[in-house]
């Protein structure tokens, strides 16, 4: 019960002296409320970047290999002649890959453009139109149905005019007016609509947007497009079982590809076998780089502040000088003296950590009205106050065992 | 050294380990600091501060599989470590 009072007696005294000197408070916690707020403001874009990011490799498909023609990332010589005479996947590929690859869980083939679809007076620009096989919605995450249905084996099969449509190109053509059955135009043809895809938004980590999409079916959008067009993007995408890690998966991708093509064993491969992870780990080396800054910027104000708290932690020990000799001569002890500094201290430190927070949640709620889709996560809130807490140690606990040591007579005729 | 480290704890680099690593590791990191002070002030809480901080940094560091017998703070605080316990006993026994 004793060392309970004794602290609640130094925690009052704490109180009171930044009470007392209110202004000298506030700007020397100025120091380590910069600081924690940088600290915090960068770990919590990149966990929320992070978290984002993680998202859109989910929907890319963490287990989704693309056969393309260009690879997505490239080395330092990048030898782009290399690439440009490659053929693109054909839908004929597609269709020995789910003969033979035994791996592969479901493959699709995609290709499209981007057109105008309009309907009566209304038109939407720069809509992604694409071509899509009947596995496609097994492969991707990204098909979510809100209203109506997925295309019938039987529409595939036979090129039927049908089409999904996302969220932004219904509401920029029929402005929330019931969409299913109803026909619109796209690259010149009438399309029924039968489904419209929940809002999704645009993914980091690729140029995909299926809010501003319209999916029809291969068979009839091939139809539409000059399919020997070298600059119309042409994907293969395979899934792998499951169990199957995409390595394994990749090699007797490899291998088909490279038999379908007839391929002698000295030729390079002539096509790109890409994964999620190879733009996902683009990204984690430059977050690397962003938090290391970040850190070294935080890092220097905590410092400084510490070193702030400390002058005015001396200071103050200098001002009381008289008062610890009364209180020395009255029997205190001298983990009593140390104790009511170093609270002092760390209230300080505290107060500065817990504004620096606060700073930091009313930008993740200024972000988030703005759709930008910030965490302020339980752990970077717990590291900031640790933060604070321990710097406010450090920085309290020379001058308070410098206090706590002083002697009683030479404290009391002290004249400060 | 201790102030480097100290803000080292709050690293990128640390925060990979663990989510709750820094804070354990910064709170060793204070612990050995304040152990620093009472060496500096010749005292016999400041070498059992330190041996014990620097137990817990290692077991820490055991625990979250970062654990170096070749680094540079491992080798400096064994040497430390074997300085204080020699002047141990001429040391102050009050706080």
């Amino acid at each position: 019960m004793v060392p309970l009072q004794l602290f609640g007696e130094s925690f009052s005294f704490a109180v009171k002296a930044l009470v007392q000197n209110k202004l000298r408070s506030i700007l020397s916690l100025l120091g380590i409320t910069i600081g924690i707020f940088s600290i915090i403001a960068v770990f919590t874009f990149i966990d929320s970047f992070q978290l984002s990011l993680q998202k859109d490799v989910n929907n890319l498909g963490s287990n989704v290999i693309y056969v393309e023609k260009w690879p997505w990332t490239f080395g330092k010589d990048y030898p782009w002649w290399k690439y440009w005479d490659r053929p693109q996947p054909t839908m004929n590929e597609m269709d020995f890959i789910q003969k033979k690859c035994k791996s592969a869980e479901a493959s699709a083939f995609t290709f499209g453009t981007n057109s105008t679809v309009e309907y009566l007076n209304s038109s939407v620009d720069n809509v992604s139109v694409n071509g899509i096989s009947d596995d496609y919605n097994h492969v991707v995450n990204w098909v979510q149905i809100d209203k109506g249905r997925y295309f019938t084996p039987n529409e595939f099969s036979s090129g039927t005019n049908v089409a999904i449509i996302g969220c932004d190109v219904a509401s920029g053509l029929f402005n929330n007016q019931d969409v299913i059955g109803k026909y619109i135009k796209v690259l010149g043809r009438k399309v029924l609509v039968v489904a419209v895809m929940k809002k999704q938004g645009e993914s980091k980590l690729s140029n995909i947007n299926m809010d501003v999409s319209v999916l029809m079916p291969a068979n009839f959008e091939r139809t539409l497009l000059d399919m020997h067009n070298m600059w119309m993007p042409k994907v293969l995408l395979v899934k792998a079982k499951e169990g199957v890690t995409n390595a394994q998966l990749i090699s007797e991708l490899r291998g088909i590809m490279r038999s379908v093509r007839e391929l002698k064993p000295e030729q390079e491969d002539n096509f790109a076998l890409n994964e999620s992870s190879m733009v996902s780990k683009n990204f984690t080396s430059l977050f690397d780089i962003v938090a290391v800054i970040g850190w070294v910027i935080g890092g220097f104000s905590i410092l400084v502040g510490g070193i702030g708290i400390a002058n005015i932690m001396f200071v103050s020990v200098k001002e009381r000088t008289s008062l610890i000799g009364i209180q020395k001569s009255l029997g205190a002890k001298n983990y009593f003296i140390l104790m009511q500094f170093i609270i002092e201290a760390i209230l300080l430190s505290l107060i500065g950590g817990l504004l620096g927070i606060l700073v930091d949640g009313t930008a993740v709620l200024i972000g988030n009205a703005n759709d930008m889709g910030l965490v302020l996560t339980f752990s970077n809130v717990m590291l900031g106050i640790t933060i604070s807490v321990l710097i406010g140690l450090i920085s309290g606990f020379i001058p308070a065992y410098t206090a706590s040591q002083l002697d009683p007579v030479e404290a009391i005729r002290s004249t400060y | 050294m201790v102030i480097l480290n100290f803000l080292i704890a709050f690293s990128p680099a640390i925060k990979k380990i663990n989510e709750f690593y820094p804070a354990l590791f910064s709170l060793v990191m204070c612990l050995q600091f304040i152990s620093m002070v009472g060496v500096w002030y010749m005292k016999r809480w400041g070498v059992e501060l330190f041996v014990a901080s620097f137990f817990a940094k290692d077991i820490l560091s055991v625990c979250m599989d970062d654990f170096s017998f070749t680094s540079v703070t491992f080798a400096i605080s064994v040497v430390l470590i074997i300085v204080l316990l020699f002047y141990y006993r001429s040391m102050d026994r009050n706080l």
